[in-house]
């Protein structure tokens, strides 16, 4: 069993192999292959992070075509998948950039509170029921995209790469073009925040 | 007369974290990332400090559903790409090439 299991990822390794020398040749079947292949996830990749059908569209073909034309310095050492993720991403943060700035929440808003000797003002939540179950009901996933998508977009992008891609701390900052302090913090209030804006969904008890 | 609270604020001044302190390293704590001997103290603070509890598990559990929607709520990735979205980018990589 051992053996079948290594013997299907050489196969699986061999195929990406002549599907990249394919690609740096130019093979227009190679391109639609992988178009088909990886396009799929990547278009959810950039839907999460633009939110936006016709965007997200629009930042994949860049991000195709990116990928179409510096296929001969991708060096192999990551995966093909891996390496096309990081460009959809890339592509999707550039037309962010792009969009018109709409009106934003201030994140002050949504951060903590303590009192003068720097004790927190919190209420006291009571939360039984488990992550699975309130993530079935259709009113929770609503109040969640939407919470997320009311964060000041500098933050939410944070919070996207780093707990929805699962980009490191250093992977996020060398995307962002920030330093890892700032994307820590970032984070930080990020969560912060989409934890006040979900506090609909948790019981609070007396106290 | 001083009652629980009160003594729990006091102590919280005598070299321990407060709850300002708990908020600046929560990430540090969550990603077991923090040396022994700072998580001891924060550990010591959420013994005392039922607020700091309460704010760690909602803010967990925030956490928690902003990654689960994501993987759930959007759906699997479509087993299909949109066959008007694969030929645009076949034709974009078309004229690329001229």
């Amino acid at each position: 069993m051992i053996g079948r299991q290594s013997q299907s990822v050489a196969d699986t390794a061999t195929a990406e192999t002549q599907l990249l020398e394919d690609l740096r040749a130019g093979d227009a079947a190679a391109f639609e292959q992988v178009v088909r292949r990886y396009g799929p996830r990547m278009l959810s990749v950039a839907r999460r992070i633009l939110r936006s059908e016709d965007d997200a569209r629009d930042s994949l073909q860049d991000a195709f075509i990116q990928a179409y034309g510096a296929i001969g310095k991708f060096e192999g050492r990551s995966s093909l998948g891996s390496w096309l993720h990081r460009i959809v991403v890339n592509a999707a943060l550039m037309k962010l950039r792009g969009r018109k700035s709409r009106p934003e929440q201030s994140i002050e808003d949504l951060m903590p509170t303590f009192d003068a000797s720097n004790c927190r003002v919190e209420p006291m939540w009571q939360i039984e029921e488990s992550v699975e179950s309130m993530i079935v009901r259709r009113e929770v996933r609503e109040l969640v995209l939407a919470s997320i998508d009311k964060l000041p977009e500098s933050y939410r992008t944070v919070l996207l790469l780093r707990d929805i891609e699962e980009y490191t701390t250093t992977e996020v900052a060398e995307t962002l073009g920030i330093n890892s302090g700032a994307v820590k913090v970032r984070l930080h209030r990020a969560r912060a925040a989409l934890k006040k804006l979900l506090e609909p969904l948790f019981e609070q008890v007396g106290g | 007369m001083v009652g629980v609270a009160g003594m729990v604020r006091s102590l919280k001044w005598h070299g321990m974290l407060n709850c300002r302190q708990i908020e600046e390293v929560i990430d540090d704590y969550l990603d077991e990332s923090m040396a022994w001997r700072r998580r001891a103290l924060f550990r010591s603070h959420l013994l005392m400090c039922r607020e700091c509890r309460s704010y760690i598990e909602a803010y967990k559990r925030a956490i928690a559903l902003g990654k689960r929607v994501f993987s759930d709520g959007d759906g699997p990735p479509p087993e299909d790409m949109p066959e008007a979205l694969v030929k645009a980018i076949l034709a974009a990589r078309g004229r690329a090439e001229k």
